[in-house]
């Protein structure tokens, strides 16, 4: 253990100097707080939110509610806004809120082209993936393609719908329920819906495939 | 403007390449680039709208090479140093001055919040809206034939090059909200229409489709747009020439 002096718990400061845009974030910071701009604690207070409290967990259990509930399901469709709010999931970058549901006939998927526009209160913040040139340049001309890399075949008879998120509006997809989940909780449902399946880039977990997991 | 962010049908920039228990920040300066940008639109010293497009004015070369939140420093330097709040001398002394990276992987919610950790708090909770009311009417209705217009500003557009001059039909009319080639550049809020714009895959790759019969839905702004046919065309070309 004493041979990596510099090696600290991640809890702790870092002792290692740091490297260019660690050091030029600090600074960013620092003169910001120093001109009254920004408190340090703001930062925090955001980290901590996506950390611990805001992710695909809350899009999951409005899906879950939409599987067991068709009366929510029809107002989520309508007014998924509004829908949402009864579950208390309001929020930055989910003010302007629309859901898709896929079935066997129409298969939905959301990108931004030319940013990375995401529900951020449903969802988190987004992958890597979602963010980065490939996705964004190939989901929208070749969506069948980018479906099968995420291992998912779709037949002729399916339309790919694809919406690029180019301005306020956002959007959730509902993926279809798996067979075989007619006895299970509405919370045991939610841990079928994974954040890819929201996205509208695979399907919900079968149960099997969720033990495994 | 055509920069290096209007990706939608490029080709050659790989495989996608997902990861497996992706964790939320990569390194903790992402957590902290990302709090510092959010908070400080939160406090109203910049715009996200200005914010994408200082990305946008990244050079080419870079946008490719950097990160997400590489990118997102990349724009806050420029756009403090274009709006006068922190010049890059100052921010180069500064960079300088660091002597450690001083970051945490994680940090604990606020115990005795400030007034913008507060702000912010609440905000992720309630939401930033842009819509907005205006007296004009729209101008297309749901099932209107629309194309688009052929734009190519130097400034900032969300209109994608893949989408221009092409015929799609208005799916949904979303109501107004803050024109964002108005807020990008300082102009603050102008109420413009927004519209779902529903394109078949074969009007925008023609041959190239994959399906020409699958679907891309783009959000567009009033001005991005015009009908596809000109309304009363065949009774104009029968007027008789003025006297």
């Amino acid at each position: 253990m004493g041979a990596h002096h510099e090696h600290r718990d991640e809890h702790e400061h870092s002792w290692a100097p740091p490297s260019e845009v660690e050091a030029r974030v600090n600074a960013l910071e620092s003169l910001l707080v120093e001109k009254g701009l920004v408190e340090h604690d703001a930062v925090d207070a955001l980290i901590s939110a996506f950390e611990n409290d805001v992710g695909p967990m809350n899009g999951a259990r409005v899906v879950a509610r939409a599987w067991v509930d068709p009366d929510f399901k029809r107002r989520l469709l309508e007014d998924a806004t509004s829908a949402i709010s009864e579950l208390g999931y309001t929020g930055l970058r989910a003010e302007h809120l629309v859901a898709l549901e896929n079935t066997s006939e129409t298969h939905h998927m959301v990108v931004c082209t030319l940013c990375s526009c995401y529900p951020w209160a449903l969802l988190g913040l987004p992958p890597v993936w979602y963010k980065s040139p490939p996705y964004r340049s190939r989901a929208v001309s070749e969506p069948r393609t980018v479906l099968r890399e995420f291992g998912l075949e779709l037949g002729k008879e399916c339309r790919i719908e694809v919406w690029d998120s180019s301005a306020d509006i956002r959007y959730l997809v509902i993926p279809e329920r798996p067979e075989g989940t007619e006895g299970m909780s509405e919370e045991e449902l939610a841990g079928l819906v994974t954040r890819d399946s929201m996205i509208g880039v695979g399907r919900a977990l079968s149960p099997s495939e969720a033990r495994a997991d | 403007m055509n920069g290096p962010h209007d990706l939608g049908g490029k080709h050659g920039l790989g495989p996608i390449n997902p990861e497996t228990e992706e964790p939320v920040f990569h390194h903790p300066w992402e957590g902290r680039m990302y709090g510092l940008a959010v908070a400080a639109m939160t406090g109203g010293v910049l715009i996200v709208d200005e914010q994408r497009h200082a990305v946008e004015r990244m050079p080419y070369s870079e946008y490719y090479g950097s990160s997400y939140y590489e990118r997102w420093l990349f724009a806050l330097e420029k756009l403090f140093d274009e709006k006068g709040i922190i010049s890059r001398e100052e921010l180069e002394r500064k960079v300088a001055e660091q002597k450690s990276a001083e970051c945490e992987a994680h940090y604990p919610a606020p115990a005795n919040p400030s007034a913008l950790a507060t702000k912010v708090m609440r905000v992720l909770r309630e939401g930033a809206s842009n819509s907005l009311e205006t007296d004009q009417a729209p101008e297309f209705r749901p099932g209107d034939k629309v194309i688009t217009k052929n734009l190519h500003p130097k400034t900032h557009l969300r209109l994608p090059s893949y989408a221009k001059s092409k015929v799609g039909v208005v799916e949904r009319h979303y109501g107004a909200f803050g024109h964002p080639g108005a807020r990008a550049h300082g102009r603050g809020n102008e109420p413009a229409h927004l519209y779902s714009v529903r394109f078949e895959a074969g009007e925008l790759w023609g041959p190239d489709a994959e399906d020409p019969r699958d679907f891309v839905y783009l959000d567009l702004f009033e001005s991005y747009l015009k009908p596809a046919e000109e309304k009363g065309a065949r009774k104009r070309h029968g007027c008789p020439p003025r006297a």
